[in-house]
């Protein structure tokens, strides 16, 4: 019996290694903004919203409202979504309607990490949704990562889906 | 003469090593081919209910609940696992620090993150707050945030926090001791998520279920296994030889 419970203890130890924040929502803001990054919005699924954001998750929305910090250049949205069983958090800023940059903020499963790489993110650059609410560059897996790569993906279709669904940025002065 | 007994003894071991590993080579191979299609047949994900194994692993239910009442309703914490009265919210958090309600929502405070609820406890939003250390009630039902010894409030429904000067009154949240029936419920439910299929299939498939006697009969098996290959090759390599020559 003791063996069972040394087991249970490893298997949470080896799940746990791979969790990892790479950075927090208030640096890749900064980052993003230059050092001054808006007033957070937020986006309420209404019934209908929900509809097209299930078919795009593949399950019901886990939130009734999203949060976005919108600019006059580009607008920024973080959403979490599971890949195997904890939440992947991703960062996706859009520019003009189509993906300008896709990161992986915080990884805690404990396979699929693979998917934080520039190489795998780099994919989703200039990707933009088409009327069947997918992207309209493919984008190519990872052995090994399956569910984390859909997690990605189906954050980058949400990030597109919900940019087009909120007003368009104030056009700025020149 | 002597190798006619030789190869008696070869079909002889060939025969009681089938019989004997006969029952082990099927559990191996019926639990090896449920372990191949893990996913498929949602065996992580499906968790053991019967109480009877829950008890041979040892898996007794927690005594260890953190609770707090908001407006008729419960939030009770047990090990990583969040529920909101008899219902389960969520199965990763760190640590439950309080709740409030106030006339559109309830907010409860985690170790680093706020969850926003609807009254009827639907998940709106979670955010993230580092370093939270309790949640309160402050001017004008307002949320108050205590974070690394500063108090914050929120007056846009947790969109933005404002700094809360520290002297004024602030309703914090506390916990207290669930209704037993709730504990009871709550334990159970938490019991019988613990244990995956897959994590019990993978014990019979390596002989761990059994203990180290378990362990010894499948590496047993194993070698049984072996012979099994080599006595069944030799007799047959004998016929095949047999044969030929019958045909020169």
């Amino acid at each position: 019996m003791p063996s069972k419970i040394i087991t249970f203890i490893l298997l949470i130890l080896c799940s746990s290694i791979h969790a990892k924040e790479y950075q927090s929502t208030d640096d890749f803001l900064n980052q993003v903004f230059t050092g001054s990054p808006p007033k957070a919005k937020v986006l309420w699924l209404k019934k209908d919203l929900q509809k097209k954001v299930s078919q795009i998750l593949k399950h019901r929305p886990g939130f009734l409202r999203t949060r976005y910090w919108q600019s006059s250049e580009q607008t920024v949205w973080i959403i979490n979504e599971i890949g195997k069983t904890k939440p992947i958090t991703i960062a996706v800023v859009i520019k003009d309607k189509k993906i300008d940059l896709l990161k992986v903020l915080s990884f805690r499963e404990s396979r699929g990490w693979e998917v934080k790489h520039d190489f795998f993110t780099q994919q989703f650059k200039q990707n933009s949704l088409n009327s069947d609410l997918r992207l309209t560059h493919p984008i190519d897996g990872i052995s090994g990562a399956t569910l984390s790569v859909r997690a990605l993906t189906k954050v980058a279709q949400l990030a597109l889906f919900f940019n087009s669904q909120i007003k368009e940025p104030p056009i700025k002065p020149n | 003469m002597k190798k006619n007994w030789f190869w008696r003894f070869l079909y002889k071991l060939h025969r009681y090593t089938g019989l004997f590993s006969a029952l082990i080579l099927i559990m191996l191979a019926v639990t090896g081919i449920a372990l191949n299609h893990t996913e498929d047949l949602e065996l992580d994900s499906q968790m053991v209910q019967s109480p009877t194994l829950l008890d041979w692993y040892n898996i007794k239910p927690s005594h260890k609940l953190k609770s707090f009442s908001t407006k008729d309703h419960w939030l009770t914490k047990v090990d990583q696992q969040l529920y909101f009265d008899h219902t389960l919210l969520s199965k990763n958090i760190k640590d439950l620090l309080g709740t409030v309600a106030t006339n559109d929502f309830i907010v409860v405070a985690l170790k680093d993150s706020l969850l926003l609820l609807s009254l009827q406890g639907e998940l709106i939003e979670q955010t993230t707050f580092e370093s939270i250390q309790n949640i309160g009630l402050g001017f004008q039902q307002n949320i108050v945030i205590k974070s690394n010894n500063s108090h914050f409030i929120s007056q846009d429904g947790l969109i933005s926090w404002d700094s809360y000067p520290k002297n004024n009154l602030v309703t914090w949240s506390n916990a207290s001791a669930a209704p037993q029936t709730l504990s009871q419920n709550i334990n159970h439910q938490f019991r019988s998520s613990i244990l995956p299929i897959e994590r019990v299939i993978l014990d019979i498939h390596s002989g761990r279920f059994f203990g180290y006697f378990g362990v010894i009969i499948v590496d047993i098996s194993g070698v049984f296994l072996i012979i099994l290959a080599l006595s069944g090759c030799a007799v047959w390599l004998k016929h095949k030889f047999r044969g030929l020559k019958r045909h020169k």
